[in-house]
Order: structure tokens, then C-alpha cells, then sequence
């Protein structure tokens, strides 16, 4: 009889597995953060507070864009395009479990 | 890159960038002491009345032209943001103290120019008013300090409320302490300003999405 050895299961020991992901990256984190506290930004006001180049920016928002965490409106002001984010209900609410789950592993440990 | 999640602290970083980053604040409030400096002397050449309505208008005139840098500054350079109720809330709330403060203040100035000023206690000598007015000033710039992190309102704060006491105490012209208060931050708002003007360059969206 060959003693099947026990494999830690990942999921099951990391405190950390519960957290959405979308949110958990850092850049992401610092995006729906900033967006958490105000009603609206546009790209350039987004850019100097988080510090992120345009080109991550801009790929960042596109995917909290398509969970439906973010809401992007795009006009057109002196020729130039211009895009003004904000959280949806759905990103207000999955930052705010985020952020409780984050707490809760941060007190256990 | 900071991945802050103290809200507090990254909803008064928004505010400070959005309202504090380009000096025109601090700009305006040194051009209104230098002009309360100068107050004794356009008093002298307009007479009290006038020099009222020179003063109201020239007080009107930067929060003008303030209004105005910082809109067109603004958008270009930091971008728009839009605060929610509780921002909003907040800042009516501090307004008003602010309001109600300075509205106090000036009556209290008021009736001491006309020497309606109450008697105050024998401790405080003749200086009762002088010390009031310093600390409504200081009330006033502590709590913006506060409540925003803006660490050079604290000195700010010393340096208006101290004008008051010191033009009471020292045999110095009329204005001086203002005049040097306003001067010393009208330089830091110049700063602050030359400094912004060089951190925030004025890129378009488009321009800036090809990095």
C-alpha cells in the first residue's frame, strides 16, 4: 500500500485567496482607491494622483471597465479627447468587501 | 506608486491637489494681508470711506483673478474632479466657521475702532482685542491645517496671528506686520506656483497616451 503524501492545498491556506483579484492588483488597488473617495476624475487628474504612466492607466481602467467597476465617459473638448471616470455601484460595493476582507486578514494575522 | 487605503488620507490628498497644489490659495492670501498692510496707508490718501470700498474692491479683484488662474490652470495641468456629498458637506461646514469667524472678527474690529470695545479682564492689560482677533486667525489657518494636512498653514497661522500683538506691543508704522506677513507668503504661494508649473505640464489626453 503506497501512503499518499498530503498536498497543502493553496486556496484552502491562503488568507489572502478570498480577495478579488481585480481589485488586489497594485496599480488597480491605487486606481479604484482614488476613485473610491471622489464622484468623478477625469484621465489627467487619475494620472497625477496615482502616478501611473497613460499607457498602464488607461490599460488598468479598460479592465475594471469591463467588470463593470468603472464607468468611463469619453467626449471630444477643443479637438482633444477626453475621458472622465467614475466607480459604478457594482466597483463602489466590491472596493468596500475588498477592503473589509483586507482588514479581517490583517487582524487575524 | 502608493497603494494607500486609508481613505481619509487619500481623499485630503485629491483635495490638496485639486484645491492647494498650485499656490494660487496661498498667492491670494498674501496679496490680502499686504493689502491690509497698506491699509493705513490708502487710508490716508482716500479717506475712511473710500478706503472701504478701495479695499472691498481690491479684496474682490484677487478673488477674481485667483478664481480665474486657477480654472484655466487647473483643467490643463491637474485635470477635473468632481467630490462627492461628503466632501461637499465638509467644506460648506468649514466655510461657514470660517465665515461666522472672520464675521466676528471684523465686528470685534469694528467696535474696537470706535472704542466700543469691552473692558477685558485687568490680566490681559489693554491688548483684550489684539489677542481675540490673533486667535480667531489662528483658529481659523490651524483648522485648515488640520484638516487638510497642510503643514505650512501652521506657520502661516503663527505669522498672521502674531501681526496683531506686534503692531499693539512695538513702536513700528501702522501696517509693517502685515506687510511682512503677506510678503513672506505671497513668496511661498510664488513658489509653490513656479514649482507646479513645472511638476504639472499642460498635456492633453491624447498628447500624453502615446507613452
Amino acid at each position: 500500500m503506497t501512503e499518499e503524501k498530503a498536498t497543502p492545498n493553496p486556496s484552502a491556506d491562503n488568507p489572502f485567496s478570498g480577495l478579488d483579484q481585480l481589485i488586489h492588483a497594485p496599480a488597480r488597488l491605487n486606481i479604484i482607491t482614488n476613485l473610491y473617495v471622489v464622484e468623478s476624475a477625469d484621465f489627467i487628474f487619475l494620472k497625477n494622483l496615482t502616478g501611473l504612466t497613460w499607457g498602464n492607466l488607461s490599460a488598468h481602467l479598460s479592465k475594471l471597465e469591463e467588470a463593470g467597476y468603472v464607468d468611463i465617459k469619453k467626449s471630444i473638448v477643443n479637438k482633444k479627447t477626453h475621458s472622465i471616470a467614475a466607480l459604478t455601484k457594482a466597483g463602489r460595493t466590491a472596493f468596500e468587501e475588498y477592503r473589509q476582507k483586507m482588514m479581517e486578514v490583517l487582524e487575524e494575522k | 506608486m502608493s497603494t494607500n487605503l486609508d481613505l481619509k488620507q487619500t481623499e485630503k490628498a485629491s483635495y490638496r491637489l485639486a484645491a492647494y497644489a498650485d499656490g494660487t490659495a496661498d498667492l491670494s492670501l498674501g496679496l490680502v494681508f499686504i493689502l491690509l498692510g497698506l491699509y493705513p496707508l490708502s487710508r490716508a490718501a482716500f479717506g475712511p470711506d473710500w478706503n472701504m470700498l478701495f479695499f472691498l474692491a481690491v479684496l474682490g479683484l484677487i478673488v477674481l483673478i485667483q478664481s480665474l488662474v486657477k480654472k484655466r490652470l487647473g483643467a490643463a495641468r491637474i485635470g477635473i474632479v468632481k467630490f462627492g456629498a461628503r466632501v461637499k458637506n465638509r467644506v460648506r461646514i468649514s466655510l461657514l466657521i470660517t465665515v461666522a469667524l472672520s464675521a466676528l472678527m471684523i465686528a470685534t474690529w469694528a467696535l474696537a475702532a470706535r472704542g466700543w470695545f469691552p473692558s477685558t479682564p485687568k490680566w490681559l492689560g489693554s491688548y483684550g482685542f489684539e489677542i481675540l482677533v490673533s486667535l480667531i486667525v489662528l483658529v481659523i489657518m490651524w483648522g485648515m491645517a488640520y484638516s487638510l494636512d497642510l503643514k505650512r498653514y501652521y506657520l502661516y497661522g503663527v505669522l498672521l496671528a502674531v501681526c496683531f500683538p506686534l503692531q499693539a506691543f512695538l513702536p513700528i508704522d501702522e501696517g509693517a506686520p502685515f506687510l511682512a506677513a503677506g510678503a513672506i507668503i505671497t513668496v511661498s504661494g510664488t513658489v509653490l506656483l513656479t514649482r507646479f508649473l513645472k511638476a504639472f505640464p499642460a498635456v492633453g489626453e491624447s498628447e500624453g497616451s502615446n507613452d
